[in-house]
Formats: C-alpha cells, sequence, structure tokens
C-alpha cells in the first residue's frame, strides 16, 4: 500500500488562505528569506541543482529559463504564472492556488527575484471564479507584506514586483505561452512560433518567464531546505514530488501528491484512487492530461515520472490521470476529446485548423455506421501530419491520444467499418 | 444592447482615464464583461481609439473568447 508524500500539500487546510501570519507560522517565508540573502545568480544555481522542470507538460528546466531572462538588460520584465489550468482532467493548480496561494506568492517572489522581474501577472482560468477572487484580496496583502523590510526591500535593494492577477476567458488555447502572452497584450490569443523565445521578447516585445503554477510552488522548498534535501526524493533526472488529479472511472478521484517515478500507474489507481468503479482494470488510461497518448492496461506497471512514461509510450505530461472503464470503445473515447479540443485550435496554423476537423468527421462517420476501411488510414495520416506540422503544443499533441488508440485498439476501429468502398452510394461518395 | 446597458456603458467610459495604453485594455475589456455582462461594439471603437491600436485588432481579440459577448449598438 502507497501512501501521500505531502510537500506541496501540506499546508492545504492548514490556515486560512488569506492570512500571511498563519501561512508563516507553518514555515513560510523561509525560502523567500534564503533567497534574498543570496545573489540572484546563486537562487538560480540553487534552482539548477534541484534540477526543477516545468510542471506544465513540456517539462522545460525552471533554472534555464530563469538565467535567459537574467540575462537580459531591459526592463520592465515579466514574470507570468500561468493558472489558466484548462487541460482536461487537470486540476492541480486550482488546489494549490485555492488552497495554499502564499507559498504560490512565495514561489513567484523567489523567482521575480532571481531573474530581475518588474511585474508579476497570474492569469487565472476564467471558470476558477473562487480562486480568482481570492487572488485579487492576496494581491493587495502580498503588497503589504512585502513593506515589512525583512521582507523585500532592504534585502532586494530594488523597488518590489507589482502583483497583477487577470482573469482568463474561458479559451483553451490561452493556457498556452505564446497565445497567453498574445492574450494579455490585447491581441488574438494564437500561438506563435519560437524562436523569438518569451525570455528574450515576450509580453509587449519585453523578457518574459513563464511558469505554471506547480512549478512555482516548488521554488520556496529548494530555497528553504536547499537543492540537497529538495533531491532526496523523484529519480536523478526528475526530482521532487508531483501531483497527480486523478480522474474518470475511479472510486476515489482528486489530486494526489507523490515522489516522481516511486509509484506505479497501478499503485496509483488502486491504492490511492481505490480501483475503477467496477473493479475490472481500465481499458485505457491517460497518464498526463487530454492530449497524452493513451495507455492501455497492459501499461499499468509503469512507474509515474517522464522518462518511464515516455518509454511506454504516452507522456507525463500535467499529470491528469483520466482513467477509462474496461467496457469503453476506444473509438468513443477519441470521439469525446477530439469534440473538446476540435473546438479549441486557435486557427492560426492549418494542420491543427484542418486536423481537428478532419479527424472528427472521421471519427463521427465511423460511429454512424457509415466509414469505411480506408478512413482507419486517413485518421493516422492526418493526425500523424498535426502532430508534425502543428507549431505549438496542443496541435502536436491532440492528435496523440487517436494515434495510440489506432495502435493499441485496432479491432475498436475495424469493427466500426461497415460500408465497403464499392457499395457507397453516390451520395456518399460526394459528401466526401 | 438595452438603454440602461448603453447607459451604464456611457458612463464606464466616461470614467476612464484620458491615456489608456494596450497594456490595460485586456483588463478593461474584462471589467466591462463583468460589469455590463456584454462588451458593446462601440467599446471596441472607442477603446482603439484611446489605446492607439487598430480596431480589427480588438475586434479579433474579443472575438476570439467564449466568455466576452459582443452586444451590437
Amino acid at each position: 500500500m502507497i501512501h501521500e508524500m505531502k510537500r506541496l500539500t501540506t499546508r492545504i487546510g492548514a490556515y486560512d488562505p488569506l492570512d500571511a501570519a498563519g501561512y508563516e507560522r507553518l514555515g513560510g517565508f523561509r525560502g523567500l528569506r534564503q533567497a534574498l540573502s543570496k545573489a540572484p545568480a546563486d537562487v538560480i544555481g540553487e534552482v539548477a541543482d534541484a534540477g526543477l522542470q516545468g510542471r506544465g507538460g513540456a517539462g522545460f528546466a525552471a533554472a534555464r529559463k530563469w538565467s535567459f531572462v537574467a540575462a537580459q538588460e531591459r526592463h520592465p520584465k515579466y514574470l507570468i504564472c500561468n493558472a489558466d489550468e484548462g487541460e482536461l482532467g487537470t486540476v492541480k493548480d486550482r488546489l494549490l492556488l485555492e488552497g495554499d496561494p502564499w507559498a504560490v506568492a512565495e514561489g513567484l517572489l523567489i523567482t521575480a527575484y532571481a531573474t530581475g522581474a518588474d511585474v508579476i501577472i497570474v492569469y487565472i482560468r476564467g471558470a476558477y471564479r473562487e480562486a480568482f477572487c481570492l487572488w485579487k484580496e492576496l494581491a493587495e496583502r502580498v503588497s503589504a507584506e512585502l513593506r515589512r523590510p525583512e521582507l523585500w526591500t532592504a534585502a532586494a535593494g530594488r523597488a518590489a514586483p507589482e502583483l497583477r492577477v487577470v482573469r482568463g476567458r474561458g479559451l483553451y488555447i490561452a493556457g498556452e505561452e505564446m497565445a497567453l502572452i498574445a492574450s494579455l497584450a490585447a491581441r488574438r490569443p494564437v500561438s506563435a512560433s519560437k524562436p523569438p523565445y518569451p525570455a528574450e521578447k515576450g509580453l509587449f516585445g519585453m523578457p518574459t518567464v513563464v511558469h505554471n503554477v506547480e512549478t512555482v510552488a516548488n521554488v520556496p522548498l529548494i530555497l528553504a531546505d536547499g537543492a540537497g534535501e529538495y533531491r532526496t526524493v523523484g529519480t536523478e533526472e526528475e526530482p521532487g514530488t508531483r501531483l497527480f488529479s486523478l480522474s474518470g472511472n475511479i472510486r476515489r478521484p482528486g489530486v494526489y501528491e507523490l515522489p516522481i517515478g516511486s509509484t506505479t500507474l497501478a499503485q496509483l489507481i488502486d491504492d490511492l484512487g481505490g480501483g475503477t468503479l467496477d473493479g475490472r482494470p481500465p481499458k485505457a488510461v491517460q497518464p498526463g492530461g487530454g492530449t497524452s497518448a493513451l495507455l492501455s492496461a497492459a501499461h499499468l506497471n509503469t512507474r509515474m515520472s517522464s522518462a518511464d512514461l515516455r518509454a511506454a509510450g504516452s507522456s507525463a505530461g500535467t499529470g491528469g490521470v483520466i482513467v477509462y472503464g474496461a467496457d469503453r470503445n476506444a473509438v468513443s473515447i477519441v470521439d469525446e476529446l477530439l469534440g473538446y479540443y476540435g473546438g479549441e485550435s486557435c486557427g492560426m496554423c492549418m494542420p491543427c485548423r484542418v486536423g481537428t476537423l478532419k479527424m472528427r468527421e472521421i471519427v463521427k462517420r465511423l460511429l454512424a455506421g457509415d466509414g469505411c476501411a480506408a478512413d482507419i488510414g486517413r485518421l493516422r495520416a492526418v493526425g500523424e501530419t498535426c502532430v508534425k506540422a502543428s507549431t505549438c503544443g496542443m496541435g502536436q499533441s491532440f492528435p496523440l491520444p487517436v494515434l495510440s488508440a489506432l495502435k493499441l485498439f485496432p479491432r475498436d476501429f475495424e469493427s466500426l467499418v461497415r460500408v465497403p468502398p464499392r457499395t457507397r452510394t453516390p451520395d456518399q461518395e460526394q459528401s466526401r | 444592447m438595452n438603454p440602461e446597458q448603453a447607459a451604464a456603458y456611457r458612463q464606464f467610459f466616461s470614467s476612464l482615464p484620458s491615456l489608456v495604453t494596450a497594456e490595460d485594455l485586456f483588463g478593461i475589456l474584462g471589467q466591462l464583461q463583468d460589469e455590463l455582462g456584454c462588451i458593446p461594439r462601440a467599446a471596441i471603437r472607442d477603446l482603439a481609439g484611446r489605446a492607439g491600436v487598430s480596431e480589427t485588432r480588438l475586434f479579433g481579440a474579443v472575438t476570439s473568447y467564449p466568455d466576452f459577448l459582443l452586444a451590437e449598438d
């Protein structure tokens, strides 16, 4: 039987989320004090030693992002906390935002100190109304706390950063780094090809660092107890813990914190999640949110680390583990997923704009009993094109569940093929 | 847009500072949506003019979001 290891979630429920003193009593601000006693470059060094990686899906090394921005001379520099958590099956950021907001704020302040950021913007998903209202109030309290000389002014030797809270407006793609930057600049929220990277030319053309909420929440831990202590859990390449949002066909859905790589998918589902609703092994699992490739029951012994999940053919993504029950059909699973992502393409690049639509059409056709054998090949070809040719992470990854379903459950697709090509009526031929 | 909203919008716009930068626009649009329940077509024209950005850029931004409701005058 495995148990949770609470590092990021240990204070949740233990203090009033708006109460700075309560946070401090529980060990808060130790990381910020430690950081301010060092030079910014040493803070970056500590985070680099800890090996902190982004928790938003791409897994980029946090310290590298920081050093790129710190090296820039131009001001103002922006630090954006990406709390536009729109990935299917992922609710971990909401838990941190509402349960331990001061830890997120502290992480942001340390990041701002290390990178020299002048403005911190927290971009909160529109549907997270409670989190937004809380953060609106928190922003004022943070600036009040920062007036305490030992917390910022005297130590940092420069003006405290300004904390702004912005509410997203219900668009999935706005959570993508480049689209998020466009959104804040009141431009159409579409992705853009990189380079230039945000570190060089981000919000309003200025150096910008964008971090996921969970990434930021790890920062105070590293500074408070040192990189060595941080590295005592997790794997060599991926130290620390991760929050896994467990949902779908599961007895005890919720957010669970585990050391990276210490547990298998089966342990997460059975020991913490209480197993599937009917007790049978799941048909499929998405281990890293709605755009991660499906894994079948044969992969349940995969350890929950980026490297192991990649070897199994999927990815750790956002840590959103979605469990599909044994009697589900793979085609209906991908139909649901395409139904969501099909409406969320920003339309900036052609493969994703057309691909989301075409793939959905084919799947609908198969489900309606109008599909032909060639449709399966078409579905794969369109999906592979999107993966190779799309600009942003969404376009490159939304076809992955479909492609993995075609590989793992080909019978589900083949059994839906009803119409052999020669018996198609002229009308059907035309509508193709 | 009903007359009440139109009046509320006129008051909202007159209370804005005379200098609005592109930096403020997303926040102002959000405020409008939250206070009026919609974004009047006139606001796109007015805000674009005041911030010195093109009307098409702002129209494109506003119409991208499901939670922004564009209302004709």
